[in-house]
């Protein structure tokens, strides 16, 4: 479905690497920012143009998650590799990595295996450190969409692509994927994290928890977490001015981003 | 039924006219005799076996010396030792709510677990106090709820993003001595409150209203707390009114005199009433807000259960058909009466009303 695009469109392009083409939507100057998906699949919208209007955002597709919509046989490590490649491919010397909901274990992969060029690391809704037990509340996209918006009426419509709701089958095929003890040593992996890093959680998620949130401090070395208030699991699409600016100024500041710099002056 | 004595600390001396009240002729001197007598009053009821002691926010004004409550209740943990503090409450709109959260912990750090946390938006002429919008009221409360739960439990530093807060990194100390966190009231004289309440678990605090319609309110607030899964029990269900007990009807009725009629129940006047009202501050239904503006003779008040008036027979029927109205497990009262009066008023009740009304 497409709904009117807007004024200043993103670019459009997809880059070649090992076994898949990434494609990708870009759009804004500075420094750059690659955003992975998650489960809303790509999509541009009010979050991303925030974003661009002081960084250069590179929205990518997950190579496994094609029109196919199936894991492929792609192992995480391969598709973080593959992102490597198309990040060298872009020329980016060095990158910020948004990763969001699914994203997360590829985006911690490619934050250790290329730990120079990734200058700080975001995970949003991350599917890592998920809980014995844990499982998707619904395999079917239109129950699943309940859970993953707070504002459904927010929700941007996926304007460059088809649709990119996923059939049932894949999402079982995913949640299996992601399960607990599936791919072990994510703790360990978080442990040899160098960037600074930032958690996001919507306060109601029903996905990822946002009581998950405090499993990450103690594991990453310089990590932040914050709550993104009347958010559920696709935070940037419930709240994306708050996703926006909050990712934005980490982005530029880093650590220092606790540190208000905005004027609390009424009047001079 | 758990019994509650609320007070707030007024000024024993003139009162100017108009709020915000012009403090041209405040005393220091009587202030003091006026806190001190209020401290005295609620050792007493500690003493005479109050389950708990009660306090409020008010600003700007002779009819409240407790702008901060939190305060009063800091010096409470040290002079009441065994009956529950129980702050009804913060004016949540118009405060930090990570300071809340603190005060709230340290409080129930000095008081070894004592402490009752009730969270509140406030009479109309606060907004004024800290210039906040009113309309605003609801949604900066909902927020500031959210953010406290998370301060009292999260165990690890954490940021928040909101509509109308931010932090970036939060990590409280104390923590509350009660887990996971102390008890927690909202006031309930609205629908939305009623639902939001019922939706998060919060008990009920109805104040400023009278019988039929805390009725009303308490009864909504259980069908929604159904419709959400959960039952709540009696005492998480609060109700304030004012009490006066003498040897005999008659005796407490000349005790109060004329200023046993009240008028409109509106600290600020009646303009900032109805700016504030405009707002939508009040919800969809204007019946509280009617209400408080509405004056009742001594008669109509006792009628309506705003007010539990005679002798202590009279008063114990009164407080019977209240808490069969509304179900509510809690009792919180003020008394009536002014001054040196109230001392006595206080022991008569402690001892011929208290321990009757504590086995309903």
């Amino acid at each position: 479905m497409l709904a009117s695009a807007p004024r200043d469109l993103p670019r459009q392009r997809s880059v070649g690497t090992d076994g898949a083409d990434v494609f990708c939507l870009e759009k804004g100057r500075g420094e750059p920012v690659v955003v992975l998906h998650g489960l809303g699949g790509l999509y541009w919208g009010g979050f991303h143009d925030l974003l661009a209007q002081g960084h250069r955002v590179l929205a990518m597709e997950l190579p496994a998650l094609t029109a196919a919509w199936g894991t492929r046989g792609w192992s995480s490590n391969q598709q973080a590799q593959a992102l490597a490649s198309v990040c060298a491919e872009l020329e980016l010397a060095r990158y910020n990595l948004i990763a969001m909901s699914f994203a997360a274990r590829v985006a911690l992969l490619q934050a250790l295996d290329a730990a120079e060029r990734v200058r700080t690391l975001v995970l949003v809704s991350p599917w890592l450190l998920l809980p014995e037990g844990w499982h998707l509340p619904a395999h079917d996209s239109r129950s699943l969409a309940r859970f993953l918006y707070a504002h459904p009426e927010r929700r941007p419509v996926p304007w460059m692509r088809a649709s990119v709701e996923a059939p049932g089958a894949a999402l079982a095929e995913i949640e299996e994927f992601h399960k607990p003890g599936r791919e072990p040593g994510i703790e360990e992996r978080l442990q040899q994290l160098t960037a600074p890093t930032l958690v996001l959680f919507g306060t109601n998620d029903r996905i990822t928890m946002p009581e998950l949130a405090r499993r990450y401090p103690p594991l990453v070395r310089d990590c932040h977490t914050i709550f993104v208030y009347d958010a559920a699991h696709e935070v940037a699409s419930d709240r994306p001015e708050a996703a926006a600016l909050i990712i934005g100024e980490f982005v530029d500041r880093r650590d220092a981003f606790v540190v208000e710099h905005r004027s609390g002056l009424l009047s001079p | 039924m758990k019994l509650s004595l609320f007070l707030i600390g007024t000024y024993m001396g003139p009162f100017p006219h108009g709020w915000p009240a012009p403090a041209a002729a405040y005393s220091p001197e009587i202030a003091q005799r006026s806190m001190a007598h209020t401290l005295e009053l609620f050792r007493l009821a500690d003493e005479l076996g109050f389950d708990w002691v009660s306090v409020a926010e008010h600003h700007f004004a002779p009819l409240s010396l407790t702008p901060n409550p939190m305060v009063l209740a800091g010096a409470l943990t040290q002079v009441v030792r065994r009956a529950r503090i129980a702050i009804l409450g913060p004016t949540l709109p118009i405060l930090n709510p990570i300071r809340v959260a603190e005060e709230f912990a340290m409080l129930d750090t000095m008081s070894g677990g004592r402490i009752i946390a009730g969270l509140m938006r406030g009479t109309p002429n606060e907004y004024v106090t800290y210039t906040i919008n009113p309309a605003e009221s609801r949604e900066r409360f909902q927020e500031g709820v959210e953010i406290i739960r998370r301060a009292w439990t999260e165990p690890e530093p954490f940021g928040w993003e909101g509509r109308y807060y931010r932090y970036r990194a939060v990590s409280i100390w104390p923590r509350p001595v009660q887990q996971p966190h102390p008890p927690l009231y909202m006031s309930g004289s609205s629908p939305e409150s009623g639902e939001y309440a019922a939706a998060n678990h919060l008990g009920l605090g109805l104040a400023f209203t009278n019988v039929p319609l805390a009725a009303k309110n308490a009864r909504y607030y259980r069908e929604r707390a159904a419709a959400h899964g959960w039952e709540p029990g009696s005492e998480q269900i609060i109700y304030r009114a004012a009490v006066h007990v003498a040897s005999t009807d008659q005796e407490a009725a000349e005790d109060l005199g004329p200023g046993g009629t009240r008028g409109p129940q509106t600290i600020g006047g009646l303009t900032l009433e109805s700016a504030v009202t405009e707002t939508g501050y009040y919800g969809r239904d204007l019946s509280v807000a009617k209400e408080r503006l509405m004056p009742h003779t001594l008669r109509e008040r006792v009628e309506l259960g705003e007010l539990l008036l005679g002798s202590p027979e009279s008063v114990i029927a009164q407080a019977e058909r209240m808490k069969q109205a509304i179900g509510a497990g809690v009792l919180d009262l003020s008394l009536a009466v002014r001054g040196a009066k109230m001392r006595q008023a206080l022991e008569l009740f402690g001892t011929k009303v208290l321990p009757r009304l504590q086995e309903l």
